[in-house]
């Protein structure tokens, strides 16, 4: 009997792979039909292999090691420089830090009212958080991290205007500007809020992932009003200030072209504002 | 476009594939992560053989690198790895509420996978290989490879128990 069972699952998990020849996908379809126990039985190893395929996914979660997160920067931006010298002219140097902070804040604000209306719009709703798991906080990106595009962060980078959030395990990510670095591709600042701590990191496109350039976090404090969320977008942060100050060339864009980067993949031969 | 550009741009996009494929078969993020890392070096360093795909031919020298370091992991203490990972999972369960049970009971079913039931699982539902390609890596009759996928995914689905939920 064992041995009978054992033989249906074989086929039934080979009929899901369509590894069987035409007769025997015939056989297992008519058993299919005439049998609701081997129907559950498909249904059982179909959802078994999905869950396999769930658990792998786990990772797209996680960020790398460190030494991954070389490996992976280094390749990047080795195929970056070299496409940037065969096809692209240098980049103007017109470098104005601090004139260009004051705006980019002025961007951040704008977007931040407009991340209020939507996040008062969705708790209206009984909006429930995208990705909610264990107990513990999700772990923010640090300085020489890679976003892989096929993560969710990465797809809220790639693909979501500033003042768009991704929630994951308590911890709320939220794009407040975008702009380009001096010789180098689009970058973005984004402000990391969990229960227990808050932050900004700016992430860089490399590739089709991201690379995170800076960051800085805080503990937030115990006697901060117990409202969800409050924190990051308040905050200053001189160390992100300070990085922005020097590498910011060209933006903050408005949410117009941050849609345009998005819609073009973010190829950044959009005019300068 | 250089060639190297395109092998650079390549394993680029792989990486995340090759990690998941590494993160199955390991059930560690490290362990997952190093050994990603390693198969990007050897192929980097050794080049890929003609007209092979990189993302299958990443995934065989995954595959491989994974067996040496189980080999040499087993040779150290054959119990270890079966130990270890029942140990991770009673830690998680306490940190975890009552809500995930189906979560937890799926995680351990995957975690007490046997290694060559992991092992072929992993190359066929993650790495995409046809059981023919299976069987040929891992050197093994056809049939074997369909009994040890049927028997891996009965396993995962008898300890969840989906319907008896």
């Amino acid at each position: 009997m064992t041995s009978n069972i054992s033989k249906l699952d074989e086929r039934l998990s080979a009929y899901l792979d369509d590894e069987l020849t035409d007769a025997e996908r015939s056989e297992i379809e008519t058993r299919l039909v005439e049998d609701d126990a081997v129907g559950e039985r498909l249904e059982a190893l179909a959802l078994a292999d999905s869950d396999f395929i769930e658990f792998a996914e786990e990772i797209d979660q996680i960020p790398m090691s460190p030494g991954l997160a070389e490996l992976v920067a280094h390749l990047s931006r080795a195929g970056s420089e070299r496409e940037t010298t065969a096809e692209t002219p240098a980049q103007p140097d017109n470098v104005v830090a601090f004139p260009i902070w004051k705006r980019a804040m002025r961007t951040v604000v704008e977007h931040r009212a407009i991340a209020a209306c939507v996040m008062f719009a969705l708790i209206a709703v009984g909006f429930a958080p995208m990705l909610t798991g264990g107990d513990g906080e999700t772990s923010p990106p640090y300085s020489g991290g890679v976003i892989t595009a096929s993560s969710d962060l990465g797809a809220l980078l790639s693909k979501k205007v500033s003042g768009s959030d991704l929630t994951i395990n308590n911890a709320r990510m939220t794009p407040a500007l975008t702009f380009t670095r001096e010789g180098g591709g689009p970058c973005r600042v984004v402000t990391y809020a969990a229960p227990s701590l808050e932050g900004q990191f700016v992430a860089c496109r490399e590739g089709q992932n991201w690379s995170v350039e800076t960051a800085s976090y805080r503990e937030v404090s115990e006697d901060r009003p117990d409202v969800e969320f409050q924190s990051a977008s308040g905050g200053s942060f001189p160390e992100i200030e300070i990085w922005l100050d020097d590498a910011l060339t060209n933006g903050p864009f408005s949410r117009d072209e941050e849609q345009e980067l998005i819609d073009r993949n973010w190829t950044t031969d959009i005019e300068e504002n | 476009m250089s060639s190297k550009t395109h092998i650079e741009q390549d394993i680029l996009e792989a990486v995340p594939h090759v990690r998941r494929f590494a993160y199955s078969l390991t059930r560690n993020q490290t362990e997952a992560d190093d050994l990603t890392q390693s198969v990007i070096e050897r192929v980097l360093e050794k080049g890929l053989p003609e007209e092979a795909d990189l993302k299958k031919w990443m995934f065989r020298v995954c595959r491989n690198l994974w067996i040496d370091t189980l080999r040499a992991a087993k040779t150290r203490e054959k119990a270890k790895p079966e130990l270890q990972s029942q140990t991770n999972f009673s830690q998680s369960s306490e940190e975890v509420a009552g809500s995930n049970i189906l979560f937890l009971k799926t995680r351990d079913a995957i975690e007490r996978l046997p290694d060559t039931y992991r092992e072929v699982l992993t190359m066929v539902a993650i790495g995409g290989s046809s059981y023919k390609e299976a069987a040929e890596q891992l050197d093994i009759p056809i049939g074997t490879v369909m009994s040890r996928l049927g028997r891996a995914r009965a396993m995962i689905a008898d300890k969840v128990g989906y319907h008896d939920q």
